[in-house]
């Protein structure tokens, strides 16, 4: 089965996925152990990388709908968004086409407030989706990074539900 | 950093980070007044008490891993700056980023149980410095991105 393209244009703007020869994730100098597949050799990984991307673009594109819808929501949304295009231009794909893409539909409540409460709620399953994908990696250097965005998404969550919008302390 | 942390070693990391956490924490409880500042004293309480949970249990991985867990310091620098409760909510949101790299690292060294432990710990520690002030990061544990 093969899967559908990145939508590159809806949901990545700008971000330029380079495509290049085996998926790297770059500029990993903490990481425990080179990123890099052997070359020629299915990585056992890949799997989990796509997974990783699919759910990062359902994220992005949940957030760029609901800001299509609720305009206002726009400041408050966008640090989860630019961090998760972020966490997406980092897995640089090897074979552009080829990445799973999200085919949930996105449905936006009409009211502000539920719209809001809906876009923290899929940061909470998108946190864990990615902290049971870091679980999984067989690479320590992508289970570490993997792990990074699921905390990200933690902290995201926990600060679209603060009254504010800053800071729940 | 090096690039060939052992799993052995990433556990005694974090046992170390959480001797620290546990010290330092405990510092900032007995300087901040209950009665001034009661939501920052509950949220420096309660971070000690994770803390030394913590450490017990990665004490045990670490024991389970067949070594001898290292011991906490005779002592630790104190920190400046937090008489205040600003100064003090600073200094633990600052204090749970840092614990968060140490957990990182943990998790890409180990598998099993050991990374669960990490990861829990890194998303509990990312998850507590944000209540403590600190923005939401967009690589939390990795200083490398920052």
């Amino acid at each position: 089965m093969s899967a559908p393209a990145w939508p590159r244009r809806r949901v990545l703007g700008a971000v330029t996925l380079g495509a290049v020869g085996g998926w790297v994730v770059a500029g990993c100098s903490g990481a425990p152990e080179p990123l890099r597949p052997s070359a020629g050799a299915p990585d056992p990984d890949l799997a989990i990388t796509r997974q990783v991307g699919s759910t990062l673009v359902a994220q992005v594109d949940l957030i760029t709908r609901t800001v299509e819808r609720h305009p206002g929501l726009a400041g408050r949304l966008e640090p989860a968004r630019a961090a998760h295009l972020e966490h997406l231009a980092t897995l640089v794909d090897a074979t552009p086409g080829d990445a799973p893409t999200a085919t949930a539909p996105v449905v936006v409540p009409a009211r502000r407030r539920l719209a809001l409460r809906a876009v923290a709620d899929a940061e909470a399953g998108t946190s864990e989706t990615l902290a049971r994908l870091a679980f999984r990696a067989r690479s320590g250097a992508l289970a570490r990074l993997v792990a990074s965005m699921a905390a990200s998404a933690a902290q995201h969550e926990q600060a679209l539900r603060a009254p504010d919008g800053g800071s729940p302390a | 950093m090096s690039a060939t942390v052992t799993p052995g070693q990433a556990l005694q990391d974090a046992l170390a980070a959480e001797h620290a956490a546990t010290y330092l924490y405990g510092h900032l409880v007995g300087r901040t007044s209950t009665d001034r500042a009661p939501a920052l004293a509950e949220d420096l309480r309660a971070g000690y008490v994770v803390h030394r949970a913590r450490r017990d249990q990665v004490a045990r991985l670490v024991r389970d891993d067949g070594r001898t867990p290292v011991a906490a310091e005779p002592a630790y620098t104190l920190p400046v700056g937090v008489d205040t409760p600003a100064g003090a909510r600073r200094f633990a949101a600052d204090l749970e980023s840092r614990c968060c790299e140490v957990y990182a690292v943990a998790v890409g060294a180990t598998w099993g149980a050991s990374r669960q432990w990490a990861l829990g710990a890194l998303l509990e520690s990312a998850l507590r410095a944000v209540a403590l002030g600190a923005t939401p990061s967009v690589w939390p544990g990795l200083p490398e991105r920052s």
